[in-house]
């Protein structure tokens, strides 16, 4: 009895190396490729309104920055349809019936220290940002400083700042 | 040689049904995660129809919009977009955010300057996942095309800001 389980067991152990063996030799190679696209996208978050009178600086934040490697996303001072001075340095604030006029200094600095960089510095970049990011990882903060002086009539100026959004 | 055949045959029996049981409880386990995060999934999705602003007919100064505290305005923007070639009809998901303060006027500007699309003022919380063109396109990858968003005070409606998001087109056959 001893001798037939000793055989039984031996023959089991042969089947069970053999077997996978033998599949394999008749085995194909085979894969499956899995892809994802996930589509680039991003949400950017710029201020509704300022007064000037209570700040004097705009920040820019973004959301879901989801790019390709390499790519920044950036803001850019849209010059087309931002009114500046003619000689592009300073934007024209216009006061409620639109002929009374002040200018206002406008230069770009970081979040955190106080630099500032001029426009022609910074190409009109206001803001830059990685994949992934929320706060911008170049620049991100816009003085406006209105020059008014005792000549200046009393009242609202306003202007409005326009922006180009884009990958590269 | 019987005693031990049927101590055998019990331990093996023994094995299986602890191996059954130990499934069983697997399967229950993961059924229980799947309810949780369908539960997520269904609490996100009221959250955001609650965040969406009450329709109104025509355009009037909508109060309670869940302006944030930073009177902030979310754009939107993409990298890439993808339509068909000589269709009108364009699937393309274009929305204002619920927290904005203002309404949106959004056109699809061509890199030639050529216009094709013009939303109607979109109120904060609202979207579109569908377009109509003015024209079809040709197939072709279009660098530098341009959603340009307008964006109008709630209130008097005066242009409050405005961005051109820069995309590349991509146009398929």
């Amino acid at each position: 009895m001893k001798k037939a389980l000793a055989f039984l067991s031996a023959v089991l152990l042969i089947v069970g190396i053999l077997t996978p063996a033998a599949f394999a030799a008749n085995e194909t190679s085979g894969s499956t490729l899995i892809t994802y696209n996930v589509e680039s996208g991003y949400t950017i978050s710029i201020p509704a309104t300022v007064l000037l009178n209570n700040q004097n600086y705009l920040t820019f934040s973004a959301a879901n920055v989801s790019l390709e490697y390499g790519k920044h996303l950036y803001i850019e001072l849209d010059r087309s349809r931002t009114e500046f001075m003619s000689d592009g340095d300073n934007l024209i604030m216009r006061g409620g019936s639109g002929n009374d006029t002040i200018e206002c200094g406008i230069t770009v600095g970081n979040l955190d220290d106080d630099q500032r960089h001029s426009l022609y510095d910074t190409t009109y970049i206001v803001a830059s940002f990685a994949s992934g990011d929320e706060s911008p990882s170049q620049y991100g903060k816009l003085y406006l400083t209105p020059y008014a002086n005792g000549g200046t009539p009393s009242g609202t100026y306003s202007c409005t700042l326009y922006y180009n959004i884009g990958v590269r | 040689m019987m005693i031990v055949a049927a101590a055998a045959a019990l331990i093996v029996l023994a094995i299986v049904i602890a191996l059954l049981l130990g499934i069983a409880i697997s399967e229950g386990r993961e059924r229980e995660g799947a309810e949780e995060k369908s539960t997520v999934k269904g609490v996100i999705g009221e959250q955001k129809m609650e965040e969406t602003a009450p329709v109104s007919p025509g355009i009037s100064p909508a109060a309670d919009t869940g302006t944030d505290a930073a009177g902030n305005i979310s754009l939107p923007g993409y990298e890439t977009i993808t339509f068909r070639a000589l269709e009108k009809r364009q699937a393309l998901k274009l929305y204002n955010p619920a927290s904005n303060p203002c309404y949106f006027l959004i056109s699809i500007v061509m890199p030639d300057g050529r216009e094709v699309y013009r939303s109607k003022m979109i109120r904060p919380g609202e979207k579109f996942t569908e377009i109509e063109l003015t024209e079809t396109l040709e197939a072709g990858t279009y660098q530098d095309a341009r959603l340009q968003y307008t964006c109008f005070d709630l209130n008097d409606l005066h242009t409050a800001t405005g961005a051109n998001i820069k995309f590349t087109l991509e146009v398929i056959p």
